[in-house]
């Protein structure tokens, strides 16, 4: 161990700080897992009551989580590991980490022994304020942002909002929890109010209707919300703010703390207040563009999907020849020159997550109309959770089509060697690892086919 | 104090071995216009008891690289143009009857040009699969067997072969298996205009310079030996393994470039090919262990030919070296304890 | 006293096997199953993608075994007379013109045919020709090869352009097939530190020809009882899909079954297994375990198993779970 010295004292010197980076690496990895959960706990908090022991299960999980990344990170951390980053940071080629090895392992030839000292050599120059070894992990940023989110979703903006009103800097507190947005987390950001539009109270209908507006959390993207009516409301509201005296502020605060329990579908229940005429036409907007949404498909209902199905065919109808299809081609196929006797497909929409083009894998038997789609169903039900996938004809029915024909090319030809392969390749390339068969030879024979 | 002369020795040992091979490729530099990584390859090969094969157009030295090689190692050369029409007795050599004063017939066996140190197979690819094969048995065996005698290869014995890569008919592609034989494959492009400049210079007004003998045969052994002697450290072994794993798509080492565009990967004898020319490499750095560096620096021409595209690869002209290029840079090197 | 045979037959078998693991890395199977081959006196196939040290493997055996070997790497334009020889006309010194055999490179008691799937089925025939009746006949004149003899054929399945692979019945003639499979990453680093350092282990001899010949001997005189030897032919017969104990897979995928060689190997080879096990007569479970290389290279697969690239092994597998041991 005493030949090395040089080189474990700088590598003792550089330990202490990897084990520091390897700790924020395990840090902002348990938190990137418990950080989202967290986040929809503390929203989910405002609106219904939440236990505390639930609120807490991130927090915990996090702590868990920390600990069992940071141990097994710390524990990674051996000599060898930090040899080998000073080598990669000061360009020593592994001069170091193999001296090392060669130690440890006791390789006593000349050239392992000459290795040793080199390494020993270029320890002894080193100054190891010149390794950096700190680099921060991945998505830090984007963990650093959801990180402050979840702290102020939990605080309440609210209170932030008071806080920072006490430091006159309103505008920046409601633009900072409308617009800070992360795609680390997964659900858009909602501070805690639900406030609802309707609510307002008759004696005072412009001002707390703008500042209802104002205030109400953007439930869904704010990239959604007409943002020059956004900014609009956004100045009536800092010309009321300056208009009111903070203590009528807080009484308005007071009142609309007691509706933040209720959901939104209880508030629309209540009888719509008397509002101004300019202000029913801008609900009135919001509400169609809210319709359009859920028309179009971009909200929470899903889309519809197609599912191309062959009809039974009418009866009478006989199998159109061999059907020309290569091998794994993509759902539908040529749908022409087919041996089946169904007619051609026709499109049934039906509620699912994803577009999907499905066959009906029975080719020969007429289904009715219930039996179609059944099968249907129960092929949709089998593929929920799969996606993009296309179905092709199983070997199968091929060779069942192909059975009554008697086995012989259509051509017959010498093909040279080289071509051959070419072939075999390209049968091969369509799937599948092992030889592909043979193109012209009959297995059956003792002597296989001329070349 | 013993032990400080033995040390200075390995240096000794390392330092002449990085003069001789710099002195070499100097040496055949004189002679050979350009090509310094071609040069320094072929020493390298050289040096681990490999055989190179080299792709190129027709004209730009390769009979020349191999003869002054000869001339400055004093060693035999010979060339064999590869046709259609060679069979592996215009290589390996025939029994003969010959007669004595008795008039008693007896079988004498003629030597064929393989029995020599440098041999330069010229397009390799023209000639039949028989013969392909006689002449890679040799090189691998470094030994040739006729009628049941079994006749030994003087060392060092060391075959350049070359594929003509644009009169691709009527010929045999080497298949993998022998493609695999081959330490490096070395694809050599056409001359730049300053070194075709060069080339005009030298070929038509001055005289071929002379050429020194550099190293013999004791020097070339030892410089081997000294080669197989480098230590690697376990890690830099285990990093050039899983590179090795990396090339199988079905390996859990392999990328996703691989998988997509990658029939079948190395065989193990890439890796002996990646940690012999490492060993070569780190000698000729000054240093006297293996890095993941050095790895990293043979790879390409250690493995771009034992690696086999599949269609959609070929269809999309992903080269053997992109694929490799990324293996390399996703391959992580730890070190772990022991 | 039959006891102590078999101990020195599991002796002797062991001591070769650790002989050529010392050279070679991984891969223990294929070695077992290579001199469970070589004392059941059948031939080997040996399925592999080229660099994974099947020449090193069969070299290394013979010279363990101090025998003969010969390598043969096979080729679209070999002729059967590169394989066995030929006669050549030489001249006396009166003038008399005589044939002169010159021998081929299957004189020899271990032979390694490479790639035996790149040559015409012409010289395919004339090597399987060879390893059927240890003998050659060149010009009307048969000549015996000497004992023992042994045919360790390869195949490359990944390079398959411009190959005949071997018809079904020709495939039958080899005992085993065996499988190589690529090093994981313990074994390929091994396999670096034994091909690039100046570590070079020289093989020992560790048995002579008699000796070979003694065990297979005694291989052969293992007892077998009715009942396994049922055993044995209920296994093959399941492999029929025509056949009504066929199983759903081999229904489903192949089109015809092994023939009665299959339970030949499984047979002998229980056989091997036995004595090297310290038994004297064989159990089922010997044939099981030996099941594998004995069917994989006879199952013909049908269109579907084709297409779906079903392995074998898997056939094989199903099969060897539904065969009852017992009945009829």
């Amino acid at each position: 161990m005493t030949a090395t010295q040089p080189i474990l004292k700088v590598v003792g010197r550089v330990t202490g700080r990897v084990r520091f980076w390897h700790l924020v690496d395990a840090f902002v990895r348990a938190g990137k897992w418990c950080l989202p959960p967290a986040l929809v706990l503390f929203i989910l908090d405002k609106l219904v009551d939440v236990p505390g022991v639930i609120l807490a299960l991130p927090g915990v999980a996090f702590v868990i989580a920390f600990t069992v990344l940071g141990a097994k990170a710390l524990a990674g951390v051996n000599r060898f590991q930090v040899a080998k980053i000073i080598d990669d940071q000061m360009g020593l080629k592994d001069r170091l980490t193999s001296a090392l090895y060669f130690e440890a392992l006791k390789y006593t030839e000349g050239l392992a022994q000459a290795a040793i000292e080199e390494g020993v050599a270029h320890a002894r120059h080193l100054d190891t304020r010149d390794i950096s070894v700190g680099t921060w992990p991945r998505h830090s940023g984007r963990f650093i942002v959801a990180a402050l989110l979840t702290l102020v979703v939990a605080v309440g903006p609210q209170n932030l909002a008071s806080f920072f009103a006490r430091s006159d800097s309103d505008t920046d507190a409601v633009r900072a929890d409308r617009g800070d947005e992360t795609n680390a987390t997964a659900p858009a950001p909602a501070p805690t109010e639900e406030t609802p539009l309707q609510k307002i109270e008759p004696k005072k209908p412009l001002t707390e209707l703008t500042r209802l507006e104002s205030d109400r959390p953007p439930e869904r993207d704010p990239a959604t919300m007409d943002t020059t009516m956004a900014q609009d409301l956004l100045e009536d509201i800092e010309n009321i703010k300056h208009a009111l005296s903070a203590s009528e502020l807080k009484d308005m605060e007071d009142a609309f703390k007691d509706d933040n329990k209720k959901g939104p579908a209880e508030e629309r229940e209540e009888p719509p207040p008397r509002i101004a005429p300019l202000d029913k036409e801008l609900l009135e907007d919001i509400a169609r563009a809210e319709k359009k949404k859920v028309e179009k498909g971009e909200g929470k209902p899903e889309d519809a999907i197609g599912v191309a199905v062959k009809m039974p065919a009418p009866p009478g109808a006989r199998p159109r020849g061999p059907r020309a299809k290569g091998g794994g081609g993509h759902g539908g196929g040529d749908v022409g020159e087919s041996g089946d006797t169904r007619g051609p497909p026709k499109r049934i929409p039906i509620p699912g997550r994803d577009k999907l083009i499905i066959e009906s894998r029975q080719s020969k038997d007429i289904l009715e109309k219930t039996d179609l789609e059944r099968t249907v169903m129960n092929e949709l039900m089998m593929r929920l959770s799969m996606k993009d996938v296309k179905m092709t004809g199983t070997a199968k029915d091929v060779e069942a089509r192909f059975t009554p024909q008697p086995r012989q090319p259509v051509v017959e030809e010498h093909v040279p060697l080289g071509l051959r392969g070419y072939v075999q390749r390209y049968f091969e390339g369509m799937g599948g690892r092992r030889t592909s068969e043979k193109p012209s030879e009959e297995p059956t024979d003792a002597a296989p086919s001329s070349e | 104090m013993g032990k400080r002369s033995e040390e200075t020795n390995t240096e000794k040992l390392v330092q002449s071995f990085r003069d001789t091979f710099v002195r070499m490729s100097d040496e055949i530099s004189k002679v050979i216009v350009g090509y310094k990584d071609v040069i320094d390859n072929v020493l390298t090969a050289l040096m681990s008891r490999g055989n190179v094969l080299l792709e190129g157009v027709p004209g730009i030295g390769k009979t020349m690289l191999v003869r002054t090689l000869g001339e400055i190692l004093d060693l035999k050369f010979r060339r064999v143009q590869f046709t259609a029409d060679l069979m592996p007795a215009d290589i390996l050599g025939t029994n003969m009857i010959a007669q004595d004063e008795a008039g008693n017939r007896t079988f004498r066996f003629e030597r064929g040009p393989v029995f020599t140190h440098l041999l330069l197979a010229d397009e390799i690819n023209r000639a039949t699969p028989k013969t392909q094969a006689a002449l890679l048995e040799a090189m691998e065996e470094h030994s040739v067997t006729v009628a049941g005698t079994k006749y030994v290869l003087d060392e060092p014995f060391f075959v350049l072969a070359t594929e003509n890569p644009i009169e691709m008919e009527g010929t045999y592609p080497l298949p993998q298996a022998e493609l695999d034989k081959f330490i490096f494959k070395l694809d050599v492009g056409f001359p730049g205009l300053d070194e075709l400049d060069e080339i005009i210079v030298r070929t038509t007004y001055e005289e071929m310079p002379p050429v020194d003998v550099v190293a013999k045969t004791e020097d070339i052994l030892e410089m081997r030996k000294l080669v197989l002697e480098v230590p690697i450290a376990p890690h830099v072994e285990d990093y050039a393994a899983r590179t090795i794993l990396a090339t199988s798509p079905t390996s859990e080492f392999a990328t996703d470039m691989v998988r997509q565009y990658v029939k079948a990967g190395s065989s193990p004898r890439g890796l002996q090919g990646l940690l012999l020319a490492g060993k070569v490499k780190a000698l000729l750095d000054g240093r006297y262990a293996v890095s993941c560096e050095d790895i990293n620096e043979t790879a390409h021409p250690t493995l771009r030919h034992r690696i086999q595209r599949n269609l959609e690869a070929e269809a999309e002209e992903i080269s053997t070296d992109a694929v490799i290029s990324d293996i390399l840079e996703k391959t992580p090197q730890t070190a772990e304890a022991v | 006293m039959s006891g102590k045979q078999n101990g020195r037959f599991t002796v002797r078998f062991t001591t070769l096997r650790e002989e050529v693991e010392r050279v070679i890395v991984g891969c223990r199977d294929v070695i077992e199953e290579l001199l469970t081959c070589l004392f059941s006196g059948g031939n080997a196939l040996i399925e592999s993608p080229p660099g994974l040290g099947k020449t090193l493997i069969v070299k290394t055996l013979s010279e363990a075994l101090d025998l003969q070997f010969s390598r043969i790497q096979f080729t679209p334009d070999l002729m059967p007379a590169d394989i066995v020889g030929t006669n050549i006309i030489m001249q006396d010194d009166v003038g008399k013109r005589y044939f002169q055999f010159q021998r081929g490179p299957v004189f020899t008691n271990i032979l390694l045919a490479d790639e035996i799937n790149r040559a015409t089925p012409k010289t395919q025939s004339a090597l399987l020709e060879a390893m059927q009746e240890h003998a050659v006949t060149v010009g009307g004149v048969r000549r015996e090869l000497e004992e023992p003899f042994i045919v360790v054929a390869t195949e490359n399945h990944l390079e398959t352009e411009g190959t005949y692979s071997l018809p079904e019945a020709q495939l039958d003639r080899f005992f085993f097939n065996s499988r190589l499979r690529s090093p994981d990453l313990d074994e390929l680093r091994e396999i670096g530190r034994r091909t690039t350092t100046t570590s070079r282990y020289t093989v020992e001899k560790k048995l002579n020809r008699d000796e070979v010949e003694e065990m297979k001997r005694e291989a052969r005189g293992v007892d077998v009882a009715p009942a396994v030897r049922r055993y044995a032919s209920r296994i093959v017969l399941a492999t029929h899909p025509t056949h009504e104990t066929a199983t759903d897979r081999v229904k489903r995928f192949v089109r015809y079954g092994s023939s009665p060689r299959g339970t030949q190997a499984l047979t002998i080879g229980g056989k091997v297994r036995a004595l090297l096990d310290g038994r004297k007569t064989v159990s089922a479970a010997d044939m099981r375990s030996v099941a594998k290389p004995s069917l994989r290279h006879r199952l013909i697969l049908n269109f579907e198993g084709e297409a779906e690239n079903v392995d074998p092994d898997d056939i094989i597998a199903e099969v060897i779970d539904h065969v009852p041991e017992s009945g009829a």
